[in-house]
């Protein structure tokens, strides 16, 4: 086999020019190509993998004249974006033109890219704030309904805040361990800071009585507003359930 | 004009309003995974073939690109079905020098789907940043992705640190990569390769009833 030997040619643009043949081997190459390229006879050496096939399709005799778009790879490893312009000069030899894009491309897509880090940044930050947040939260909702013994046969559970789905699933559990561990008959809702009841809140709120009606306890509902008392007709359990206006008379009535 | 071929267009054209109302006509429940398997990755597989074949340049795409990752953070925020938030927790991020994201995002919001805590830190992840975030969050599955085949070695290299975690998570690897080559020998009992999102969703369900099988 005869060895190609690529040689510098200087009658050439002022620009990275190459020669090659339709083996894609280099014949010539002009200076500026040796700086930008670290040049073996191989042209697949300097162009990145995800160009071959554009390559392989568009550097060929049958196209005479083309222009293409495709990544290569420079003498420090980087892979840079280019146009490409190829002339076959004759069914064996094609003379290749390189003009690098980045002037052009680089700066916006790297204002692109800087803008998506950003934003990406942006939201995983506030993705983490949420999640303390949440945490915030579900550590409130735990706090808004504390056990408090008030005497051998009676507790009290002030609640505060809203009533709603999310806080009632939170206490219901630790208010009904609380119920049975403490073995007290009577136990007194406070609603007096209750703000507002929320329809889904009063479902949960009505599996949480019926649970402490089954485990025979009495249930007092204590200090209800007028709106909340129109909710809370969407109970509709009438059974055991006593209702007392303020909490300074059900400690009165039921011998704290 | 096939499927692909409109939404290619309109990505190209970087017009995102017309490109969402054309995905939300495709039935009346959206089901992501299908949009993103059967609509958004074909399209941009499809660009990509358009640079191939000369008619398009690196901008295009990049505009191609930006469209569909507003899309798809839209079909994101869209109402999930409901499920009762689990405790499993994933983390992805794309290897160091590594610039393709779309297919890990998609990838983040199908485990967002199941319930699970998501964190997704996005492409070119250099190794010593992924692991800082690791450590801190402790997630059970490690998602990585690459595209392209001399990524290979630092994959490798990614791999290797994370199935030597004192907790073993699980290690998932993704993108074109997992697709075209033969990635098999990554592959063990904490090591998973994905080739799609249908069967990273049939690998969830599986986790899920293992978990709910030994509890």
């Amino acid at each position: 086999m005869k060895k190609t030997l690529m040689r510098q040619v200087n009658n050439q643009f002022p620009a990275p020019c190459l020669t090659i043949n339709k083996k894609y081997t280099i014949l010539e190459y002009t200076q500026e190509a040796s700086e930008m390229f670290h040049l073996t006879p191989s042209l697949w050496e300097i162009i990145e993998e995800g160009s071959h096939t554009k390559v392989k399709e568009w550097i060929v005799p049958s196209e005479p004249k083309a222009k293409v778009e495709i990544n290569m790879i420079t003498a420090s490893k980087q892979v840079v974006l280019v146009d490409l312009y190829v002339k076959w000069t004759n069914d064996l030899q094609a003379e290749l033109m390189i003009f690098p894009k980045e002037g052009q491309n680089q700066h916006v897509s790297k204002m692109l890219d800087r803008l998506q880090t950003r934003l990406n940044e942006t939201n995983f930050e506030l993705l983490q704030e949420k999640e303390k947040l949440e945490d915030a939260i579900h550590e409130n909702n735990k706090l808004s309904a504390p056990f408090i013994h008030l005497s051998e046969d009676t507790s009290l559970i002030p609640l505060f805040g809203d009533i709603s789905e999310e806080k009632l699933l939170t206490i219901k559990d630790q208010v009904l361990s609380n119920a049975h561990s403490h073995e007290t008959d009577c136990l007194l809702f406070d609603f007096t800071a209750v703000g507002e009841i929320h329809q889904e809140g009063i479902y949960v709120l009505k599996d949480l009585f019926t649970s402490l009606l089954y485990m025979g306890k009495q249930v007092v509902i204590v200090g209800i507003k007028p709106v909340q008392a129109q909710r809370l007709h969407h109970l509709k359990i009438r059974f055991n359930l006593s209702f007392v206006t303020s909490l300074q008379e059900a400690i009165h009535r039921f011998g704290a | 004009m096939d499927d692909f071929s409109k939404l290619a267009k309109l990505f190209l054209e970087g017009n995102e309003d017309d490109a969402i109302h054309y995905l939300s006509q495709m039935g009346p429940t959206p089901n992501r995974l299908h949009l993103y398997e059967q609509f958004l990755t074909p399209t941009m597989y499809h660009i990509g073939d358009l640079w191939e074949r000369n008619e398009i340049s690196v901008a295009d795409e990049h505009l191609a690109t930006a469209v569909c990752d507003f899309v798809l953070s839209q079909l994101d925020s869209m109402e999930k079905r409901k499920v009762e938030k689990g405790t499993s927790k994933a983390l992805l991020f794309g290897i160091e020098e590594e610039q393709h994201y779309l297919g890990l995002k998609m990838v983040a919001s199908t485990f967002r789907e199941y319930g699970w805590d998501v964190r997704y830190l996005g492409p070119n992840l250099p190794l010593d940043h992924a692991l800082t975030q690791v450590n801190r969050y402790k997630p059970d599955v490690i998602g990585v992705s690459a595209a392209l085949s001399y990524r290979l070695p630092v994959l490798k290299d990614v791999i290797e640190h994370l199935i030597h975690l004192d907790w073993s998570p699980t290690v998932l690897i993704g993108g074109r990569m997992a697709k075209e080559y033969d990635l098999s020998s990554f592959a063990s009992d904490q090591v998973v390769v994905m080739k799609d999102l249908h069967q990273l969703e049939a690998w969830i369900e599986g986790n899920e009833e293992d978990i709910n099988a030994t509890s």
